[in-house]
Formats: C-alpha cells, structure tokens, sequence
C-alpha cells in the first residue's frame, strides 16, 4: 500500500484528523503533502502522526509518540527495518502499557521506511484485517474468535517456524560441507595437474635429448596415412630400434 | 456459469459420485476455457467471460497485495487453474483444490510458484493454517445434493481467518432452482442463514455482468 494512502484513510471522513510528522518523519513529508510539522501549540484537535523510528529504535519512537499524542491521535509509526525483523516484543510492550492498541501492520516500498505500525487510543478506530482492510469489532465473537487464532494457529505457526528454521540450519550445514569438499577436491585435481605437467616436461626433455620427437611425429603421419599397413611398418622399426 | 438460458423441468439431479465423473470428463475433453466456463459460448466469448470474471475477483478482493508478504488464498473448485493462476500474479499465495485429477494435472504443469495444486473435495480441504480468502467459482451450485452444498459451505468458511472473506459464486435469488441434472442454485437467504451462523457478514452480491449471465459472488466477511 502506499503511505499517502494509508494515511489518508485515518485523516478523511467524520474523524477529520490533521496530519502532522516529527522532524525525523520529515523526509517523507513530500509524500505526505498535507502534513506538517508536528510543534508545541498543537491544539486539542485530533491528528495523524507520522513518525519514522530507525531500526532498533522503534519501541523508544513509539513510546515518545504516544506520550505526545491524545486519546484521539492516531499513531502511523514508520520502521525502517524490514517487517520479519520488528522487535515485536519490546513494541508490543510500549503499545500495551500506554493503553494503546496497534490496529494495523503493513510493508511498505518507501526509500525510507519498509513497515508501518498503525497505533490508537481511539476505541472508534477499528483494527483491520491485513491488506483486505475489514473492520474488525471489538464485540465479544470476535474477541472469542481472535483468541482462538492466536491459540490455535499461533503454535501452528511456532512449530512452522521452527520446521522451517530446521531445514535452513540443515540446508546451511549440507552447503558448507559441500564447499569444504570442493575445496579439497580442487586442491587434489590442482596437484595432478601439476604432476601431470612435470611428466609432460620430462617425457618431452627426454624425447628432445634422445631426438625422438621427429621420428615420433613422422611415425603418427605414417599410422594415420594408412592405419593397418603404417602400424605393421612402424612396429618393425620400433623392434629394429630396440633390438639395437 | 449457468449453461442454460430456464430451468429443465423433472430432470434427475446428478448424485455426488456421478457429479465428479461428469466434471473430469468435462475437464478431460473441453479446452481450459470452456471446461469450466460456458459450453454454449465459443473460445472467443469465454476469453470475454473470464477476463470480466476476473475483475471481479479484483472488486472482492481489493486491489491491494504484497508478493513478499502475501495474502493466502484458496480457490475451492479451481478446475484447471485459470483463477488461481491470475490470483498468484496479482501477489497472493493461492492453493487450489479439486476434485478433478485430469484438471489438478493440468493445473500443477501449468503453475507457477506462488501456487499449489491438491486434489481435494471442499468439505476434505483442511491445511494448517488459515487463509485471508476462500473463493469458490462455479463449483456450489453444481453440488445438487442440499447436504453436501451446506457442509462445504460452512467448511469453506471454518478456513477463513477473522476479517477474512469468503466469495461463493451462485445466483441471487429468492429461491432454489434447479436448471439442469448437474446445476442448481440456492436462494440467497439460504447463505445468508448459514454464514451468520458461522460468525460471518453477508457484505454484498457482485454480479458477473457478462452478457445477461445472472451469476454473481456472494461476498461475505468473518466478524467473528
């Protein structure tokens, strides 16, 4: 989703809220145009507030935004670090404590923030299913419902995550293995290959010394000329040769 | 789709077993197009068909998607994959169920990796987790059997997570109506009657559209 309109959805309808940004939010104000700087005489009218918390410091962002903020303010608190690494525990925590509830969670395609946290005191201002955007009450089925998510597919998804990070700690042992093995294998073939050349050298030296490599040469064109015939001849000259 | 224009008076509804023959067979020796889609229409008419259908799905399903932290969706009844395949190129995780091993095996050489393919009936789907949206496209009124319409329908909803929809294709009427041996509609209050019961709210019915076709999308949110 796009911040503009992300925010544009907590700032329009009856609620009319003003859209303000901390000075660390101010290089998104561009694509925020309405916004602007968050400052002392603030007034008592309700606001969106843009924040920008840098990575490790999104739990102290979002404590100091709700401490500026009323009980109709809305909170977009933007991360910079990506969604899967949101410290969940410690911004849990502050939301939790300053009676807040956070009511939407998005990623965002920004140069400057990848997740937006949604955050409010105003019991008007309904959580939203993720991407699909539907309301959800705060009325007793669907807490009963939502506690029963949590329970249910909240340890289906621990014992997933933990499968899965399993397999990858396996994947990454088997992958270092494999290059350990590699190397040694390079190590071995590089070896031979040297091996390899040295004899080359010295059959080549000692063909040189005796002047055989003509007649070696000489006995190849006779064989590829004719195979059958050329083998004969040149077998006798090699028995002739040796019996010398 | 609705393949005929009335209903065919005193026809024998197809038992569940003979519905599932008549499908893979359909799947087995129409194009992928008209397999699922109107066997009245030709190839050109069924393009037209599918691509409106598909913006539908967009209306039901917002136009909103993230590919690196995507909604999951199932589409119960996939047949040989045309929506599911469309689903995963706007973003979104899909699982597509079937009952049809002809049109899962086509479905599978054709997929991409946002997808899976299983062969499953509706009320047997039951993976680990739950989904964002469960679509069903031309599949429920096609369940003649009363019993087996009612327990997909409310298994299909039990996958649905809170603020989750759920978008079941039929007509909206006022009543029943059978049409063929293999087609019958449900009045819209006999959904409205079973989602409320299972905590979700009938939100809207988005029509098809498409040259006089009265088959739409009931849409329908879990509240609770």
């Amino acid at each position: 989703m796009a911040l503009k309109e992300l925010v544009s959805s907590y700032t329009g309808g009856e609620a009319g809220r003003r859209l303000l940004h901390s000075e660390a939010a101010a290089p998104l104000a561009q694509a925020l145009a309405d916004a602007r700087p968050a400052g002392e005489n603030d007034g008592g009218d309700p606001a969106v507030r843009v924040d920008l918390a840098p990575s490790g410091r999104e739990a102290e962002t979002a404590q100091r935004a709700l401490g500026d903020s009323g009980e109709r303010d809305v909170v977009v608190l933007l991360c910079v670090c990506l969604p899967e690494n949101l410290p969940a525990g410690p911004l849990v925590d502050v939301v939790t404590r300053a009676g807040a509830r956070v009511v939407r969670v998005e990623g965002l395609r920004t140069r400057h923030a990848r997740t937006a946290v949604v955050i409010t005191r105003d019991a008007t201002v309904p959580g939203v299913s993720y991407l699909l955007g539907h309301a959800v009450t705060d009325e007793d089925a669907a807490r009963r419902r939502l506690a029963n998510e949590w329970q249910v597919e909240g340890f289906q998804l621990r014992a997933l995550t933990a499968t899965l990070e399993r397999r990858l700690e396996g994947a990454l042992a088997e992958a270092g293995a494999l290059r350990v093995e590699k190397a040694a294998v390079e190590s071995r073939l590089s070896a031979r290959e040297k091996e390899h050349a040295k004899v080359v050298a010295s059959l080549e030296r000692h063909l040189a010394e005796r002047g055989l490599a003509p007649r070696i040469r000489k006995a190849a064109r006779i064989i590829s000329s004719d195979p059958v015939g050329g083998s004969r001849k040149v077998a006798k000259a090699v028995v002739r040769r040796a019996s010398r | 789709m609705t393949d005929v224009d009335a209903p065919v008076p005193g026809v024998r509804p197809l038992s569940p077993d003979e519905s599932r023959t008549y499908w893979d067979e359909r799947h087995r020796t129409r194009d992928e197009l008209a397999s699922g889609g109107n066997i009245a229409f030709d190839r050109g008419t069924n393009q037209m068909l599918y691509a409106v259908r598909t913006a539908r799905l967009v209306e039901v399903l917002g136009a909103h998607s993230d590919a690196e932290y995507p909604l999951r969706v199932l589409d119960a009844g996939c047949g040989k994959g045309f929506f599911s395949r469309q689903l995963a190129s706007f973003g979104h995780r899909v699982d597509g169920i079937d009952t049809s091993p002809h049109a899962i095996a086509q479905c599978r050489a054709q997929g991409g990796p946002s997808e899976t393919y299983h062969l499953s009936a509706l009320t047997e789907w039951a993976p680990p987790h739950l989904y964002d949206a469960v679509v069903c496209i031309d599949v429920l009124y096609h369940l003649m059997d009363d019993d087996e319409w009612a327990a997909s329908v409310l298994h299909l909803a039990s996958l649905v997570r809170l603020g989750g929809v759920l978008g079941l294709v039929d007509h909206d009427r006022d009543e029943d109506v059978v049409w063929h041996d293999y087609q019958k509609t449900r009045a819209r209050s006999r959904y409205a009657e079973l989602l409320s019961g299972a905590g979700f709210t009938v939100a809207r019915f988005v029509t098809n559209d498409f040259m006089e076709d009265p088959s739409g999308m009931h849409v329908a949110v879990r509240v609770g």
